[in-house]
C-alpha cells in the first residue's frame, strides 16, 4: 500500500433524533454559554418552527433573542444590524435555525462580533480567520441546503472558508423535518448526494472522508425515496437531514467539485435550488470524471453498492450502474403527481443559450476546468442525454 | 429590526410537578424495596458505606437522594442533594427527557443510549444503581408497562411479584 500523509477534520457535535432540541440549554452550558442569540429566516418563522426552540428553552432559566427577519439572500446590512444587537444585548453565542442565509447571515454575525465589524470583508476568501469564533450551533430545517455544517459561508458576493466556521453543535430534531416541500426536500438530498460522491473521488479524499460520504449515500439511498413518497414520514426526513449532515462534514475536507461548482452557478443565476441542478448534472458529471478518471467507476460503485452487490458485480459495468442507479432516483423525482422534480436542464427555466454563461460563471467560482468541456457535460444534462 | 424579539421562556409546570411526584415516589418505593426485596438488599449491601446517590433534572429540576445512612439502612434522604456526599449522580438533561423516561416511552437502559442521561460516578456502583431502580420498577408497574421500562422483565413468581407489591406500596405511601 502507497504510504501517504492524510488529514481529516470534523469538530462538530451532532445531536440527532426525537427531542433533540431540548439538549440545546445544556450544550450550550457545556460550551460555556448561557444567553444565545437565535436567527432564523422568514420561512422557517412562517412555517411557525420558532415556538420549538422556545419549548426548548422552557425551564432552562436561560433567556434569549429571536431574530426572525433574515432575507432570501445573506447580506452585510443585515448582518451589521443584528451585530449591533448582539453587543448592545451581551449575548454570548449563536443558534442559527431553518436554513441557507440564516446559516451564513449566523456565520457572518460569528465573524463580525469575534473581530471588528469593518473586518468582514478582508475575511472573505480561504482561511482568513486565525482564530476560535463565539459558540455557534445550527439547526437545520429539512430544506436545508447542506451548507449547514460545512466551512463554507455565503454572503454577498463574497465566499468565506474556514474550519473556525463550522458550528460546534448541529441539531437534527424531526419536528423540523414535518411535511417539508417536496422540491426542496429533494434539493436537500441531491446536494448531500453530490457532496457525498464528489468527496469520494476527489484527489484529497482519504478514508476517514469515505467513511462520512459512504454513510450519507447510504442514508440518502435508504431514505431519499420515503421522503418523497410519503412527505409525512418524519423519520425518512430526518434520514436525509443526517445525510446531509454527513456529506457537510466530508464536502468540508475537501475542495467544491465539479458537479456542486456547475450546479451552484446555474441555480444561483436562474434562481432555482442549486440542489435541483446538481441533481440534474450529477450524472452527467461523474460520467465525464469516470472518463477521465478509470478509478473513480470502482470507488464510487462501492460507495455506491450494496455489499452483495459489489461482489458479483463485474468492474465493466461499474460505470453504468452508477450512472443508472441516479438516473433512477431522477425518474422517481420526476414521476411525483405533485410537483414532479425535472429530470434535464431543459425542463427547468434554463434556456440552452445561457450554458456558456454558466460554464463561465462556474470557472470565475473556482473550477477549474476547460470551458468547453463544461459546456458538454452542460449540453448533455440540457438534452438528457449521455456524453459522446 | 422589528422581526426582534426578546423571549424568556416559560416554564413546564405540569411537566416538573408529574416529575417531582415521579421522584418523590421513586425514592420511597427504592427505601420500601430494600426492605422487602433480598435482590435489591443484596444489591445495596454490596454498595460502600453511607452509599449516597441522586437522580434529578437539570437545570435546577426536581431531584431525589437516596442512599444508606450511618447504620446501614437504606433511606429516602429527600430531594436536596446540596451539602450531601454523593457517590453516584445520575443527572436527566432536560424536562422532556426526564418525562420520557417517567412515562415509561424509554427505559433507564435507552434513555441512556440516547444521551438523555449523565452519570457522575463510579461506573460498578452506577449499573447497580440501574439494576435496582429496574427492580423496584418491576415491583411499581404492571408487566406491560413495567416491560417497556426495564432492559430485561425478570421471571418471579407470583407470590414475590404480588406480595411485595403491595408491601411495596404500602411501605412507600406510609413511609416505613
Amino acid at each position: 500500500m502507497e504510504e501517504s500523509t492524510i488529514e481529516f477534520f470534523c469538530p462538530v457535535k451532532t445531536n440527532a433524533g426525537k427531542k433533540a432540541l431540548d439538549h440545546i440549554p445544556i450544550e450550550l452550558k457545556a460550551l460555556d454559554a448561557e444567553r444565545p442569540i437565535v436567527i432564523t429566516d422568514q420561512h422557517t418563522a412562517n412555517k411557525g418552527l420558532s415556538k420549538y426552540i422556545i419549548n426548548a428553552f422552557k425551564d432552562s432559566g436561560m433567556s434569549f433573542g429571536l431574530f426572525e427577519g433574515v432575507p432570501k439572500t445573506a447580506d452585510i446590512k443585515t448582518i451589521r444590524n443584528i451585530s449591533q444587537k448582539f453587543l448592545y444585548k451581551g449575548f454570548d453565542s449563536i443558534i442559527a435555525m431553518g436554513a441557507g442565509a440564516a446559516m451564513d447571515i449566523a456565520k457572518g454575525l460569528n465573524m463580525v462580533v469575534c473581530g471588528k465589524p469593518g473586518d468582514l470583508k478582508n475575511l472573505a476568501g480561504v482561511n482568513k480567520i486565525d482564530h476560535r469564533l463565539m459558540p455557534f450551533i445550527a439547526v437545520p430545517a429539512a430544506w436545508g441546503n447542506g451548507f449547514e455544517i460545512t466551512r463554507y459561508a455565503f454572503i454577498e458576493n463574497n465566499a468565506y472558508t474556514s474550519h473556525f466556521l463550522m458550528p460546534d453543535l448541529v441539531v437534527i430534531d424531526p419536528v423540523l423535518f414535518k411535511a417539508p416541500e417536496i422540491q426542496l426536500m429533494t434539493s436537500t438530498g441531491m446536494i448531500a448526494l453530490t457532496h457525498a460522491l464528489e468527496a469520494c473521488i476527489h484527489p484529497d479524499g482519504n478514508e476517514f472522508i469515505n467513511c462520512y460520504a459512504h454513510s450519507a449515500i447510504q442514508h440518502i439511498k435508504a431514505c431519499l425515496p420515503i421522503a418523497i413518497k410519503q412527505p409525512k414520514n418524519k423519520m425518512a426526513n430526518m434520514g436525509v437531514g443526517n445525510a446531509a449532515a454527513l456529506a457537510g462534514c466530508a464536502f468540508s475536507n475537501v475542495s467544491p467539485g465539479m458537479v456542486h461548482r456547475l450546479g451552484k452557478a446555474a441555480g444561483t443565476m436562474f434562481n432555482i435550488p442549486s440542489g435541483q441542478c446538481m441533481g440534474i448534472i450529477l450524472p452527467y458529471g461523474l460520467e465525464y470524471q469516470m472518463q477521465k478518471n478509470d478509478t473513480c467507476a470502482s470507488q464510487l460503485f462501492h460507495a455506491i453498492a450494496d455489499l452483495e452487490d459489489r461482489g458479483k458485480t463485474q468492474a465493466s459495468v461499474y460505470r453504468q450502474k452508477i450512472i443508472d442507479y441516479i438516473k433512477s432516483l431522477q425518474s422517481e423525482m420526476a414521476s411525483l403527481k405533485k410537483n414532479p422534480i425535472p429530470k434535464t436542464l431543459a425542463q427547468t427555466d434554463i434556456s440552452k443559450d445561457s450554458l456558456p454563461a454558466i460554464a463561465q460563471k462556474a470557472i470565475d467560482n473556482g473550477l477549474s476546468m476547460d470551458k468547453d468541456e463544461c459546456i458538454k457535460v452542460l449540453t448533455a444534462a440540457y438534452d438528457g442525454k449521455s456524453l459522446a | 429590526m422589528g422581526e426582534y424579539k426578546d423571549i424568556t421562556p416559560g416554564k413546564k409546570r405540569l411537566k416538573r410537578i408529574y416529575t417531582a411526584i415521579m421522584l418523590w415516589f421513586v425514592g420511597r418505593s427504592i427505601q420500601a424495596a430494600a426492605r422487602v426485596d433480598k435482590d435489591i438488599k443484596k444489591e445495596f449491601d454490596e454498595l460502600p458505606d453511607q452509599f449516597l446517590f441522586s437522580l434529578g433534572v437539570t437545570p435546577n429540576g426536581p431531584r431525589m437522594v437516596v442512599g444508606k445512612d450511618i447504620n446501614g439502612r437504606v433511606k429516602y434522604m429527600g430531594s436536596n442533594a446540596k451539602g450531601k456526599a454523593i457517590n453516584v449522580d445520575m443527572t436527566i438533561k432536560n424536562l422532556e427527557a426526564a418525562i420520557l423516561l417517567f412515562t415509561f416511552q424509554e427505559s433507564t437502559a435507552i434513555s441512556s443510549c440516547h444521551d438523555r442521561l449523565t452519570v457522575d460516578g463510579d461506573i460498578p456502583n452506577a449499573c447497580s444503581v440501574v439494576r435496582i431502580l429496574d427492580l423496584v420498577e418491576v415491583y411499581l408497574l404492571p408487566k406491560i408497562i413495567a416491560k417497556l421500562a426495564v432492559k430485561r422483565y425478570p421471571e418471579w413468581e407470583m407470590n414475590r411479584k404480588l406480595m411485595g407489591r403491595v408491601q411495596v406500596y404500602l411501605r412507600a405511601i406510609l413511609g416505613f
